[in-house]
């Protein structure tokens, strides 16, 4: 079975060039031929923003990478077999292709989670699909089977807040998976739009819950148009606003809510929750969530393998230049491996063990 | 756009964005070309939240979502925040996003996970190419691919009839002396034919013979290198990983996309010169120039290259400034040169002139260089002897089909115009009496006889425009002002250099010149390498100076008129001084065109080389 592990930031240069570079090395090293494509733009000399050098990506003899076809084309590693995926991106159209020697390339694949489905297709059953990251962004993420997470001094330098964060997106994609399919009855409830909730069951929320307000509006409606017990909220969620629901229903007692059973609130995929707002709050919503004995799961996951500490820094001059530096390494990634309730390694610090010990599972 | 108006196209939703506190001008332009073009066009107000602005595209579904935002570290978060919400809330299938804004470019869109990116310097008009479905005009910038042709359309008839004779006079006189003398270079330049011959067919022992030959007639280290191997000073081979990363640049070249924000300079002939002493260097800062809008480049050897008899083989590097000229060589970096670059190769003013043109033919090249003239006064070449080659030269360039420029760089040593200018209309007439297609290539600069005389002191249009206006009131051929424009004008200050070099630039282009050769911003400072940020800088500056312009045209005073006249009699007096004396080559060591007040001295390299043929 293919296996799609993504490689994601909390920030920009927080070392998921690196942090790729060596799970391709890993799978190289155990005879199996990677499948690489990134939702940006990654494998350049300068970083597009600091100008300062970034570690460029080799794809191994053998390998696949998807890419825009005139990075493909003026690779080193001589890439073959191209095939146009139908997909296009900002640098023209997206192709896949196999390196027929190891070299240096650029990628520049499918930007959003539609093309990237139909991008991975393209990939050998048999090939670990690796799924380069860019910036923060998470949500083509949703395709991963698991992801490593790569953070550090350029999201914080205090490893405290650094922990702290990683275990509230950790909680977060802990929640339980839940079946697709309820059973009980059904109705959808726009909570952009007026009306009743009525006395169903399970109600599914379109559209997700981001705006501030949103939440508030529901939660009166829950309160009084019927407690059922299944929300499904489709798309983004916004802590904040879903505390607001959190707040109207604070009045009620814990082991019930308007005399019904406590609510189970089923998101599509724990990064639908992870898009806007501030991260952290989720520590608060689950805690609440307990306390009301309500609950929360998601409908699909990606398991969160691990996380990377960069402790690369990066300080901009009055000349607008951007300077790098570093904390100290092994004092970072101590503080911080502490605090965290999942496992972390600094790569360059400690060599690539840590990370192939959380691969191996998938050789 | 009167013909874009008059196309029919499908109407499709557009929202405009601007994710910024307060700048919107440069979606309001958008909207505005949108509009006229009967898109259904919203613009949001500014310093609306991501999530508010998804929530309204949810509620439009629009075809295309535009946001603008200034580039920074912090806000290139908020842009890839921004992607990650629209994909999460199930915009993307449906609606293809765009971000424009300062320091925006396709690269960094792609990075963000926009669909396309458009930067300040990408017209309103690429972004309405996009909503209509015009990715990859609007993405790729369209590098001409076809050369441009800098003699077409010119008659080379004398415009004036009364300097045309004198010239006529002078050059045929010139030709009639050189026919009958030969040198060493001219017969290296056969040998070299011959050689590259049998080492093409693998003769060798004929080979062997005709490098012995060779040999005998070069001088200096070149000759040492023939008889023992021993490099010149300063050079080294190339290295298999230098050629085999110029092959990489070879067989990547077709395939090289440049953004439409390059495309500028696409409708005017600049050229840059490179001479970094490396070929790969050299292809590498070709593609680059080429890729920025240069339509052409310029290869120059080492200085020594003038002064020593003979060309080495091989592929070499070269420690300093100007690359070697062997055919291995420019045949590598010719391998790299991007489809449509004119290819000028030039030796260095001096004694290996004739077979400069000879492997300028060989390897391909567009154009080249004769110049009699300032090599005999200005770069040490004895007068007899570089006209004796530069004769020849102009016939092999007239066989060979390849046009080539005359040159007046002689003023950089204080020759007047007028007699510098007098000097390049003879060469040139002997070239057209040839069969020949020369290019007037005078000074673009502050000239020391400017800096001296003052003419220049109140503005560097007047002088340079009379220099254009007289040049083209004698004669209907093109005019290619160099090499570089603005020399003398530049300093090591980068911003300097680039906005003298852009506006010399696009003063000789309003001037009517047919092409320029520019020079890098650190070029005449670099105290080393030519940086490739440097090219960038001037082609960049010189696009932002035709962009100023326009059509708009740049006015000099009637000082102008005044030295257009002036500069004309002058030229016709020293031509004439030239006509009553008789002899072409006389009047160069006897300071007609150039004498010791004005700074030129008769060259003494190559001196008594020249045989008279029995």
């Amino acid at each position: 079975m293919r296996i799609v592990i993504g490689v994601a930031g909390t920030a920009k240069n927080t070392g998921k060039t690196t942090t790729l570079l060596q799970t391709t090395e890993f799978f190289n090293s155990v005879g199996k031929d990677v499948f690489l494509t990134s939702i940006g733009y990654d494998g350049e000399d300068f970083d597009n923003i600091t100008g300062l050098p970034k570690p460029r990506i080799f794809v191994p003899k053998g390998a696949m990478a998807a890419s825009a076809l005139s990075l493909l084309k003026s690779s080193p590693a001589d890439f073959r077999d191209l095939r146009y995926t139908g997909v296009d991106c900002a640098l023209g159209p997206v192709y896949v292709g196999t390196a027929t020697s190891t070299g240096k390339v650029v990628l520049a694949g499918p930007t959003n989670t539609e093309d990237l489905i139909s991008v991975i297709e393209f990939a050998p059953s048999d090939s670990p699909v690796l799924l380069d990251g860019a910036f923060s962004r998470l949500s083509p993420m949703v395709v991963a089977d698991c992801l490593i997470l790569a953070t550090g001094a350029t999201r914080s330098t205090d490893p405290v807040k650094l922990a702290k964060e990683v275990n509230a997106i950790f909680r977060v994609m802990s929640l339980p998976e839940v079946s697709d399919r309820p059973t009980e009855r059904h109705a959808t409830y726009d909570s952009s739009e007026a009306g009743s909730i009525g006395s169903d069951s399970v109600i599914t929320i379109p559209n997700g819950l981001f705006l501030k307000g949103q939440g508030r509006k529901l939660g009166i409606r829950l309160v009084q148009d019927g407690m059922p017990s299944n929300v499904r909220v489709e798309g983004i969620v916004n802590p904040g606003v879903f505390l607001e629901i959190l707040e109207v229903l604070g009045g009620f007692s814990k082991d019930t809510v308007n005399g019904r059973l406590p609510i189970l609130f089923v998101f599509d995929h724990p990064i639908m929750l992870l898009l806007s707002g501030d991260i952290m709050l989720w520590d608060r919503v689950l805690d609440r969530l307990s306390q009301f004995g309500c609950g929360a799961a998601v409908k699909d996951t990606t398991r969160l393998l691990g996380v990377t500490i960069n402790p690369y820094t990066l300080s901009q001059l009055d000349n607008g230049k951007f300077v790098a530096g570093q904390v100290d390494p092994k004092e970072f990634l101590e503080n911080v491996r502490n605090r965290a309730k999942v496992p972390c390694t600094d790569i360059v610090l400690e060599g690539p063990s840590v990370l192939y010990s959380w691969l191996e599972q998938y050789v | 756009m009167g013909q874009r108006n008059k196309d029919v196209v499908q109407p499709k939703k557009v929202l405009l964005a601007p994710l910024d506190p307060v700048h919107d001008v440069g979606l309001k332009l958008i909207r505005r070309k949108l509009i006229d073009r009967g898109h259904d066009v919203t613009l949001l107000p500014p310093d609306l939240a991501p999530e508010e602005i998804v929530a309204k595209a949810l509620e439009e579904r629009p075809d295309f979502l535009m946001v603008s935002r200034a580039l920074s570290y912090g806000t290139s978060e908020l842009l890839a925040k921004f992607v990650d919400l629209c994909d999460a809330a199930g915009l993307r299938p449906s609606t293809k996003l765009v971000v424009g804004g300062l320091s925006m470019r396709p690269e960094m869109a792609q990075e963000l996970g926009f669909d396309a990116g458009f930067g300040p310097d990408a017209p309103a008009e690429a972004a309405v190419d996009y909503v209509e479905g015009k990715e990859i005009l609007s993405l790729a910038g369209s590098r001409p691919k076809e050369k441009s042709n800098l003699t077409k359309g010119f008659t080379y008839e004398f415009l004036d009839k009364e300097i045309g004779e004198l010239c006529v006079g002078i050059a045929q006189q010139l030709i009639d002396w050189a026919s009958k003398r030969t040198s060493p270079g001219i017969t290296r330049a056969q040998l070299r034919l011959e050689i590259e011959e049998a080492r093409r067919e693998g003769r060798s022992e004929e080979l062997k013979n005709l490098r012995a030959q060779y040999a005998k007639l070069c001088s200096g280290e070149v000759k040492r290198w023939y008889e023992t191997g021993e490099p010149v000073s300063h050079t080294r081979l190339l290295t298999q990983k230098e050629m085999n990363e110029i092959a990489m640049l070879r067989d990547k070249k077709n395939d090289m996309v440049f953004p439409i924000t390059q495309d500028i300079l696409n409708d005017y002939n600049v050229l840059v010169q490179y001479g970094t002493g490396c070929p790969e260097m050299d292809a590498y800062h070709s593609i680059i120039s080429v890729a920025w809008g240069a339509r052409g480049v310029v290869h120059f050897d080492p200085s020594w290259g003038a002064r020593t008899e003979g060309f080495l083989e091989q592929a070499w590097s070269h420690q300093h400034d100007g690359t070697v000229i062997t055919l291995d060589n420019l045949n590598l970096i010719k391998s790299a040169l991007l489809p449509g670059t004119l290819w000028q190769v030039r030796a260095h003013r001096g004694l290996n002139t004739p077979e400069t043109v000879t492997l300028a033919h060989l390897s391909g090249a567009d154009l080249t260089k004769i110049n009699i003239v300032y090599g005999s006064l200005g770069a040490g070449t004895d007068p007899e002897r570089l006209a004796v080659d530069g004769v020849e030269s102009m016939k092999l360039a007239a066989k060979y089909n390849l046009p080539y420029d005359v040159v007046t760089n002689e003023e950089l040593c204080g020759v007047p115009a007028s007699k510098a200018f007098a000097g390049m209309l003879v060469v040139a007439t002997a070239g057209i009496l040839l069969g020949g297609r020369p290019l007037l290539q005078p000074l673009f600069a502050n000239s020391p006889e400017a800096i001296i005389t003052g003419v220049m002191d109140d503005n560097f249009i007047d002088f340079n425009v009379a220099k254009m206006r007289t040049l083209s009131s004698i004669i209907d051929a093109p005019i290619w002002p160099g090499a570089p424009v603005g020399f003398l004008t530049q300093t090591q200050d980068r911003c300097q250099s680039s906005a003298m070099t852009a506006l010399h630039a696009a003063l000789a282009l309003d001037s009517g010149a047919t092409a320029v050769t520019i020079a890098s911003s650190d070029e005449a400072y670099a105290g080393g390498p030519i940086t490739v940020p440097a090219r960038i800088d001037t082609l960049k500056a010189t696009a932002a100076a035709l962009r100023f312009f326009g059509h708009g045209g740049i006015r000099p005073t009637s000082k102008s008129d005044e030295m257009t006249s002036q500069l004309r009699e002058d030229i016709v007096n020293v031509l004439r001084r030239l006509s009553d004396r008789g002899d072409f080559v006389a009047s160069l060591y006897e300071g007609i065109l150039g004498d010791k007040e004005d700074g030129a001295y008769p060259g003494r390299a190559g001196k008594g080389t020249v045989f008279e043929i029995r």
